[in-house]
């Protein structure tokens, strides 16, 4: 049987120039998002907050100017009322660090869609063991104290194997992406 | 350049930053090419966990609408509203919910069936009307408010690891975690754990879980730092923050003494008979997602247990304030090493959360001490 998916927000009026603006970027926004929260669950919830902030501020935006920076201060904003209404006590960035962040990931604007192709032909190259991390951590979502303890490990240890794989991710997809700009 | 930044990134990311790693972090991204670096690390994190997420959709045939690009879609999914199936429920939106939908709440919403039952989802959750059985609640908490049944048809709803049968009845269901908890405020509900076989019954006031139990937090034998040559406790030991680097490591259980059988690493214990060390220190840093925190211990003679520097609970202590030279209030048989459980709610940080431990000897005489200790996530229903 056909499923569709009923999403029970507030129904909100089309629109297709937003769409064209946004559906670009969100890449963008979404790490963005994560950068600064480092919670993928509440990233998620906090881009979907954006998303509709974005629709309903349309009006307010200025087609002369680049979307992507006004998008990532409205993710900005968003972020600073999350932590606020939550009290966290999760290290934040200075201002300063964020707003240096949202500059490299405006800069970043068409290279993300292209890394993220680039980032599954290297995850197909990864070995047993590297793949097996990376989906503990992120398939099954599995804390860094679950998969010590699955290891036998310190928390630290699974840190760093884990740092070490998303290095050699993100050389092999930096690698791949010259190789096409070659 | 990256070594060293990436390591402060993966810490970052992995919720295992200290304050230290903090500061060298935001020192390393004052540099352009390093908050570049950082984006390109981050922007990753997001692709990994959509590749990962959407592998594991795949693979158990489960969907989850969370990110702004599902939202959007939605938008035109409701398009679909037309499609000529029977309408099982409508949410306070008006939004109709047929056979095969799955219903994914961006906020708190309401279903109500036909029957005047009314299913209010949390935001997050994600209920599934797969038509072919009951409707099954994948993500997030619901609660129910469901009319009474006719007889021999009770109104189910499926979790990923129970089938719950009401019988006209007021409660919570939640799934998180890899697990499925239930709550019943008023009526009656049976709970069946699909994989364990069991059934139980809940009257008011029950609750149960089902669903595979998750790992400790801190496992019996986990690795601490142990600091057992002088009872004397340094300042300020039981925050997150304190070097402890110079503590020797072992993992537990921890003890000494003849009849200490499960004890897998020694505490000193000093000058010996008559002149022993009143008192040993211990400390293991953990990750967890926040919530509550359930403890499981035996101790020989009395223990103090801090969580990020907070004094959580004490057991066979006196009150008021303990140092390294205050006994345990009475010496514990070594054949009554009783296991004692407590839970705490809300007490666990999200990210690192640091447990320090004191156990006291009720004197200097005693011939055996024991700490053997394991936490484990509370889930509340």
């Amino acid at each position: 049987m056909p499923r569709r998916t009923v999403n029970t927000s507030q129904s909100m009026p089309q629109s297709d120039a937003f769409l064209a603006r946004y559906l670009p970027v969100q890449e963008n926004l979404r790490a963005y998002v994560l950068a600064l929260v480092r919670d993928p669950h509440a990233a998620d919830d906090i881009l979907q907050e954006v998303a509709m902030a974005l629709w309903r501020q349309g009006d307010g935006y200025d087609p002369a100017r680049p979307f992507l920076p006004w998008a990532l201060g409205v993710a900005r904003n968003h972020v600073a009322r999350w932590r606020r209404d939550r009290a966290r006590d999760r290290h934040r960035f200075a201002p300063a660090i964020e707003e240096g962040l949202a500059v490299a990931f405006a800069e970043l604007e068409c290279e993300l869609d292209q890394r993220r192709a680039a980032l599954h032909d290297c995850l197909e190259r990864l070995g047993g063991r590297a793949r097996d991390l990376l989906r503990r951590r992120y398939a099954d979502e599995a804390s860094l104290a679950a998969m010590a303890h699955d290891r036998g490990q310190s928390l630290n240890a699974v840190n760093k194997a884990l740092g070490k794989v998303r290095s050699a991710l993100l050389d092999c997809t930096g690698r791949a992406l010259r190789r096409e700009g070659a | 350049m990256s070594d060293d930044l990436d390591g402060l990134l993966a810490a970052c990311a992995d919720g295992v930053l200290d304050a230290d790693g903090a500061a060298a972090l935001e020192a390393r991204l004052a540099d352009p090419a390093a908050r570049r670096r950082a984006a390109l690390w981050f922007a990753q994190e997001r692709q990994l966990l959509d590749l990962h997420r959407g592998r594991s959709r795949r693979r158990r045939g489960r969907w989850v609408a969370a990110a702004a690009a599902g939202l959007l879609l939605a938008a035109g999914a409701l398009a679909w509203a037309a499609w000529p199936r029977a309408e099982l429920g409508r949410c306070d939106d008006g939004t109709a919910v047929r056979a095969g939908d799955e219903l994914a709440a961006v906020a708190p919403r309401t279903l109500r069936l036909p029957d005047g039952s009314a299913l209010a989802l949390d935001a997050g959750a994600v209920l599934a009307f797969p038509g072919d059985g009951p409707p099954l609640l994948r993500a997030g908490r619901l609660e129910a408010e469901v009319r009474p049944q006719p007889a021999g048809r009770g109104f189910v709803l499926a979790t990923p690891h129970s089938a719950i049968e009401v019988l006209g009845t007021r409660f919570s269901v939640a799934v998180a975690d890899g697990r499925s908890a239930v709550a019943v405020e008023r009526g009656r509900v049976r709970v069946t754990d699909r994989a364990a076989g069991w059934s139980r019954e809940l009257l008011p006031g029950g609750a149960c879980a089902s669903g595979p139990q998750a790992p400790p937090l801190v496992p019996r034998d986990a690795l601490w730092r142990v600091r057992d040559h002088d009872e004397a406790a340094p300042a300020g030991w039981t925050a997150p923050g304190f070097d402890d680097a110079g503590w020797r490591g072992g993992r537990g259980p921890f003890g000494f003494g003849a009849k200490a059988r499960a004890v897998r690493s020694a505490i000193d214990d000093g000058a010996g008979p008559g002149r022993r060390r009143l008192t040993a220190y211990f400390r293991h840093a953990f990750a967890a997602d926040g919530g509550g925190l359930r403890l499981r211990w035996r101790v020989d003679d009395g223990l103090v247990v801090h969580l990020n520097g907070a004094e959580l609970l004490r057991d066979n202590m006196p009150p008021g304030p303990v140092d390294g030279s205050t006994p345990a209030l009475r010496v514990v048989d070594d054949g009554s090493h009783r296991w004692h459980e407590r839970s705490m709610a809300g007490v666990l940080r999200r990210g690192v959360n640091l447990l320090a431990v004191e156990v006291h000897q009720g004197s200097r005489g005693s011939t055996d001490m024991l700490l053997d200790l394991e936490a484990v996530a509370a889930t509340d229903p």
